[in-house]
């Protein structure tokens, strides 16, 4: 990955892109992610204008529409893949995580 | 009955870095019945409202790199989105952002991500407020090296004068305020390691912080104010238009690229600012300021009768037709109240002499600033030389072929260019008479015997 693009994806960057799978605004983002997670994770106004910002200039979304007050965004391919391989890595932490504590559950 | 202020202004003295600050303080106002209404770069508009609770957030948004549109589509974007979230905006000031909420339970904050929050903080306002230091730092220091020792022409106006001497105290200043930038850095990314949030902080204590840090430039800006009112009443007002101009140009370069792009429509203009302000600051290093306001800037023209005219003798004839080349310059510093230097050609075959007349404030600054003079090229008289027994003064000194003399005696000084001789008793007697042994020169004119 080139030098100052997203490397690790954090908790609200992994979900705006899971959510931008499907064509989304801004608010809807916000709303989303809130109803999706159960409240667990929360993006404030500020934090997903920042990552929108960042992800339209890294080219991991783009503009779908542009509407009257409301842009919507939607996930590319190169989202797309850097979504994909930050699941990857999070199930092989889990795989790793339940290798050694199940072992442990079971001694 | 006196009837309520309405409206109210406020001044900012808080740092853009202390933002999350002045939150408490808003909310305070609030409680007291005065509310947002507008703000900019200076100080806060008030609005007599109801005492009532009211949360407020201020947040630093990232302004697109250009320049001049007023209300770029991403801030009214940015806006929509705080709005949409339930914060309703008030106004801007710079980079930060104040929003509101009436409702009992404050909305979502609109910065949820730490490591998010503290990149917009670093490249909106820290980078910026740390690489201006740093520039500034290097500035000065290529100033102090030029202005220490203080030199003669520092210490022949108060402006320079006060420059001078408190460059370095300004140089401590700005080191003071960098390592307190490295400090907020520093304690910000301590938060984002372990997680905490960025509360807001205390108005209190970074109002006093300001203060604190801005003491010291108000300090120098009303000493140099002061320095500049003194030179302006004083007669020495090449100084200050010198120094007024820069500020002046560099505004002008700024509204008349608003201007430029205003007319044309020019969105990414960063690069018309940025050449305009260049070419004019270069303009402005590359002509000296006497050719924007002549030579010296000081009086010239026919010597005054209060001041001595040394004609006649061992100076030769002052030619009344010459009088049009006949220069004289007066200056005066707090530190050197007295200061005039003649130049006039005596005649054709014996070339041109001129002196100056110097009297300090004290025998001290006098001493030091017949150094300074004759550190430049100049030194005294060995102790055995002939002249030391002639002259009844304190220190006489020269610069190179012996005929540009520095006589020190008490608070004055007198410095004397020109072919002549300086064992010559009548010349002794005429200097020592006319500068070193009257209190006040009163219209006095030597003549030819």
């Amino acid at each position: 990955m080139k030098n100052g693009q997203t490397r690790n994806l954090t908790e609200p960057m992994y979900y705006i892109l899971l959510i931008l799978t499907n064509p989304h605004h801004g608010y809807g983002i916000m709303q989303k992610v809130h109803t999706f997670t159960e409240g667990r994770v929360e993006i404030g106004a500020g934090t997903l204008y920042s990552l929108l910002s960042k992800f339209t200039a890294e080219k991991l979304i783009r503009i779908d529409s542009v509407g009257e007050r409301k842009k919507t965004y939607v996930i590319t391919e190169k989202g797309r893949d850097v979504l994909e391989k930050e699941y990857q890595r999070l199930q092989r932490l889990v795989r790793d995580g339940d290798r050694i504590l199940t072992r442990e559950r079971q001694s | 009955m006196k009837s309520k202020e309405k409206r109210k202004r406020v001044a900012w003295n808080i740092f853009e870095l202390d933002y999350k600050a002045m939150e408490v303080y808003l909310e305070d106002m609030a409680l007291r019945g005065w509310m947002l209404k507008e703000t900019n770069l200076f100080y806060a508009t008030f609005e007599r409202t109801d005492p009532k609770k009211v949360h407020f957030t201020v947040d630093v948004f990232e302004i697109p790199k250009y320049k001049g549109e007023k209300d770029p589509v991403e801030a009214k974007e940015y806006r929509d989105l705080c709005e949409a979230a339930g914060w309703n905006y008030i106004d801007g000031k710079g980079y930060l952002q104040f929003f509101y909420s009436e409702a009992e339970k404050p909305p979502k904050p609109i910065q949820t991500d730490l490591e998010t929050e503290a990149r917009i903080v670093s490249t909106s306002i820290w980078n910026r407020r740390v690489a201006s230091v740093i520039v500034s730092i290097l500035i000065l220091t290529s100033l102090l090296f030029s202005h220490f020792p203080i030199g003669p022409e520092n210490l022949m106006n108060n402006t320079n004068t006060l420059l001078a001497l408190m460059l370095p105290l300004f140089w401590v200043y700005l080191i003071v305020v960098l390592v307190y930038l490295v400090l907020v850095r520093y304690q910000m990314q301590k938060k984002v390691d372990r997680q905490e949030i960025f509360e807001s902080r205390n108005y209190g204590k970074a109002r006093k912080r300001a203060w604190f840090l801005g003491v010291i430039p108000l300090f120098l800006g009303v000493s140099f104010a002061a320095g500049m009112l003194g030179d302006l009443l004083g007669g020495n007002q090449g100084i200050v238009i010198a120094l007024v101009g820069t500020p002046v140009i560099i505004l002008a370069t700024h509204l008349a690229s608003r201007w430029i792009q205003k007319d044309q429509q020019i969105k990414n203009d960063n690069l018309l600012y940025n050449g305009l302000t260049i070419v004019l600051l270069l303009l402005i290093l590359i002509l000296p300021p006497s050719m924007i306001i002549g030579e010296k800037g000081r009086g010239q023209g026919p010597l005054p009768e209060k001041y001595p005219l040394l004609s006649g003798g061992p100076w030769g004839d002052f030619e009344e037709e010459a009088a049009e080349e006949f220069r004289y310059y007066t200056q005066s510093s707090l530190l050197v109240p007295e200061y005039y230097e003649v130049r006039y050609p005596v005649n054709q075959q014996e070339g041109i002499y001129n002196y100056a007349y110097y009297r300090a404030i004290s025998p001290g600054v006098a001493e030091y600033l017949y150094e300074r003079l004759l550190d430049e090229r100049g030194q005294d008289f060995r102790e055995d030389h002939p002249i030391n027994s002639l002259w009844d003064v304190e220190r006489i000194g020269f610069i190179g072929s012996r005929n540009h003399v520095f006589i020190l005696q008490d608070d004055k000084i007198l410095q004397i260019r020109g072919n002549l001789d300086f064992r010559d008793e009548e010349l002794i007697e005429d200097v020592e008479r006319l500068f070193f042994r009257s209190s006040q020169q009163e219209g006095v004119i030597v003549t030819s015997p």
